[in-house]
């Protein structure tokens, strides 16, 4: 079903199960990919339920924007199986982000310090890896952000 | 130089988690040497350690509880075994990306069925998990997932059934008929993972009525 997430003054409802499900179909296939095991984008220090309600939404619009503009657009599918997943993912994504949009029009997503400075540790992992497999990692992490969203 | 191919001397190499016991096992050659021993690491996702799991070092046997080393549900982890035979040929596999809130898989519950005169009540044991909060505390399964919830079924005959459902731990299915037998099937749900548990099964006799009539 729906879930509502609170993110502080912004309120959307999310199908974060139909998501979940989609990503949990080509997740193995996509994490085997991501050779660096060493390193990972989205730390517990950054996460989006140790942010303060205030700062959630920002930081959330931020990583998605992360994810529409540099991830989705940029993974190259090894099938046309995964093609379509990873296309309604993006999808899925892509809504949430207008969601949260709506919320800034309406002064209702501020960015205060905490979401510029975790988003910018979060922007400093993902450029510090080359760009094919910075990719296919963040791809691989979406799990990590479901459930930062599943938990805020 | 020819590299000789040893992947034969180990497959499989997965986790095993029900109720987040995590449980590494893998496979080794059909007729591999008894000779053949396997050594297990772990390594928690994004740091560049792996770490030897303490007991799981040469033995022959093919699986080792990680259970322990695994138990952060905010963590994602990975496990590598690496096989050698008595020739010295040796082999390295490593799981995929582990996380026991996304792969566990959860048992039946433990439930208590009562029968009275024209009811049956069915209590649900808490399932208490391996998994300690940071004061200690053994987490249940109701602690971990906020989703969680009972689904209860009892079979009244071929074509009907009553069902409830709910998150509360005691529930009653009412105006059944005396000195009858009944079906009852309890599962666990956690709908936000899709995960579900294999059913509890209870196969109870209603009291017989003995108020005068």
């Amino acid at each position: 079903g729906l879930k509502t997430l609170h993110l502080g003054s912004c309120v959307i409802t999310t199908n974060l199960q139909g998501i979940r499900s989609g990503f949990s179909e080509i997740r193995d296939s996509v994490q085997a990919k991501d050779e660096i095991i060493d390193v990972r984008i989205l730390r517990k220090t950054q996460s989006l339920q140790g942010t303060k309600p205030a700062d959630q939404c920002c930081l959330l619009h931020h990583i998605l924007r992360l994810y529409l503009d540099r991830v989705f657009k940029n993974y190259q599918p090894p099938d046309h199986h995964i093609f379509r997943k990873v296309s309604r993912l993006a999808n899925s994504l892509l809504t949430i982000k207008k969601d949260l949009r709506l919320c800034h029009a309406h002064m209702s997503c501020p960015c205060g310090e905490e979401a510029k400075e975790k988003y910018s540790q979060i922007l400093s992992h993902f450029e510090e890896l080359p760009p094919q497999a910075v990719v296919v990692k963040a791809l691989g992490e979406l799990d990590i952000l479901l459930q930062w969203m599943e938990e805020a | 130089h020819i590299t000789e191919d040893t992947s034969d001397l180990l497959q499989h190499v997965k986790f095993q988690s029900s109720n987040f016991e995590n449980i590494l096992t893998w496979d080794g050659r059909p007729e591999s040497a008894p000779d053949t021993v396997y050594s297990v690491q772990y390594k928690t996702y994004g740091e560049e350690e792996w770490l030897e799991k303490e007991g799981c070092q040469r033995i022959t046997q093919k699986s080792c509880n990680l259970t322990m080393e695994t138990s952060n549900l905010t963590e994602l982890y990975y496990a590598r075994v690496t096989a050698t035979d008595g020739a010295g040929r040796s082999a390295t596999k490593m799981t995929n990306r582990f996380s026991s809130l996304q792969h566990t898989s959860i048992k039946p519950p433990d439930v208590t069925c009562i029968p009275k005169v024209r009811s049956i009540q069915m209590i649900v044991h808490p399932t208490y998990t391996p998994i300690r909060a940071q004061n200690g505390h053994q987490l249940t399964l109701e602690n971990i997932f906020q989703d969680l919830l009972y689904h209860l079924k009892l079979r009244i005959n071929h074509t009907y059934q009553m069902h409830l459902e709910g998150k509360q731990r005691e529930f009653e299915f009412v105006g059944l008929t005396p000195d009858t037998e009944f079906l009852g099937t309890i599962m666990i749900c956690i709908p936000n993972l899709f995960k579900e548990s294999t059913p509890y099964m209870c196969r109870v006799k209603t009291l017989p009525d003995r108020t005068w009539t």
